[in-house]
């Protein structure tokens, strides 16, 4: 492992603050717009829209903050694993 | 097509849109299609939201028993019982994997214990596979698409069953433990422990499958890393566990954006599902702390094998 103890709890912490922030929104997001929807409001829509694509993308910004501490730690291997993959899913997200 | 629409349209009158925008290519990409009905506002597509946040539930809780994402149960509910096409389907439950995967990751007992070196290499063989089930899932058949998801079904109820839970642990954490290998605080010694792991090549063609079953039969794909993980490759089950939890909302994610950009995602329903899924991961972590997992088990892989029946049984029609 050439990723040194301190880097790896410091990633810990932010990946896992990311991760409860962002799916606490989108379960706030999902229940107003749901209730929105049933009281016949037309901006529920939008509401349940803007919920399903932060949560889509909440996996993508874990892998993008590992890339980042990757490169911070100079992990070459971890850098160029989540380069690959934010390839992938940048790729799949343009061209479908 | 045509059968795929007269499916949703005669359980869920409401959301026969999705499946004629699919066909008809209406909604280009990017495209994050809603309900075609006027809101949930109707009684009718209310009771089918319920239903979604109700089959979320039930499948959350069977998932967090045994440790899944739930997927593997939302799936053949929402295609066999409510009716939704199986495109539809797998969309919808991909979008709940990857709920259950950010509230599970978030853990830091779990994100401590998971190696991210190890699931970052190994997600890129299984987004490659992810993304390469997304060129084939809709050219194939419906019935081919049946077979496979029945299939993938009858495996994990096979694995289910099979599964070792070997420790894989050495006691001296001061070995080397090579490029992918790790340490972690075992709870059962009290005390640190190291692992190494073995036969990568293996565990990257298995990550690969698990992202074409990923996109393919909409589930997380965590079922069949983490017991290849722990018993073909020396890693730890909970270390193969929590790190499949970091890696299959990648997964998903790339799986989703095919379904959605057909128009497969029915907002209302998926997110009725999220809601339930989340509620009953959280329910089942509760009972699965009270009761014993080996009868679970086998419980539901006869509930597995017995819907994969189903599947095959349809796919001949």
């Amino acid at each position: 492992m050439t990723m040194r103890d301190q880097d790896l709890s410091r990633l810990d912490r932010h990946i896992g603050r990311l991760l409860r922030v962002g799916v606490s929104i989108v379960v706030t997001l999902l229940a107003v717009g749901l209730a929105l929807d049933a009281a016949g409001i037309a901006a529920s829509r939008r509401v349940l829209q803007c919920a399903l694509v932060i949560l889509l993308f909440i996996p993508g910004s874990r892998v993008v903050a590992s890339f980042i501490d990757a490169l911070r730690s100079r992990d070459r291997l971890l850098a160029l694993s989540t380069g690959i993959v934010i390839t992938i899913l940048v790729w799949q997200w343009v061209t479908g | 097509m045509i059968r795929r629409r007269r499916l949703i349209g005669a359980v869920v009158p409401e959301l026969s849109g999705i499946a004629q925008r699919s066909q008809e290519g209406v909604v280009a990409k990017p495209a994050l299609q809603s309900l075609d009905a006027e809101s949930i506002y109707d009684p009718t597509v209310l009771v089918h939201v319920l239903t979604t946040v109700a089959a979320g539930a039930v499948a959350g809780t069977l998932g967090a028993l045994l440790g899944l994402g739930g997927g593997v149960f939302l799936v053949p509910f929402l295609n066999l019982a409510m009716g939704l096409p199986l495109p539809t389907a797998s969309g919808i439950s991909l979008v709940t994997v990857i709920a259950t995967s950010s509230v599970v990751s978030a853990s830091s007992r779990r994100l401590r214990v998971a190696n991210l070196r190890l699931g970052m290499f190994l997600e890129v063989f299984t987004a490659f596979g992810a993304a390469l089930g997304g060129t084939i899932v809709y050219e194939i058949a419906e019935s081919t698409r049946r077979e496979v998801f029945g299939a993938t079904l009858a495996l994990i109820a096979l694995i289910m069953i099979r599964r070792l839970d070997k420790r894989n642990v050495i006691k001296d954490p001061s070995v080397d433990v090579g490029v992918f290998g790790g340490r972690y605080h075992e709870d059962e010694s009290g005390g640190e422990v190291a692992y190494r792991v073995k036969r990568v090549p293996l565990a990257c063609i298995m990550a690969t499958l698990a992202g074409v079953l990923s996109t393919l039969a909409g589930i997380g794909g965590g079922v069949i890393k983490v017991p290849v993980l722990n018993t073909w490759c020396g890693v730890p089950i909970r270390v193969s566990a929590a790190t499949s939890g970091l890696m299959i909302g990648a997964t998903a994610m790339i799986g989703a954006a095919v379904y959605f950009q057909h128009g497969d995602v029915p907002y209302e329903l998926a997110a009725g599902a999220v809601l339930g899924v989340l509620f009953g991961s959280r329910l089942g972590l509760h009972f699965a702390e009270r009761s014993r997992a080996r009868h679970h088990k086998i419980i539901l892989a006869s509930v597995l094998a017995a819907v994969a029946m189903a599947y095959f049984i349809q796919a001949q029609r």
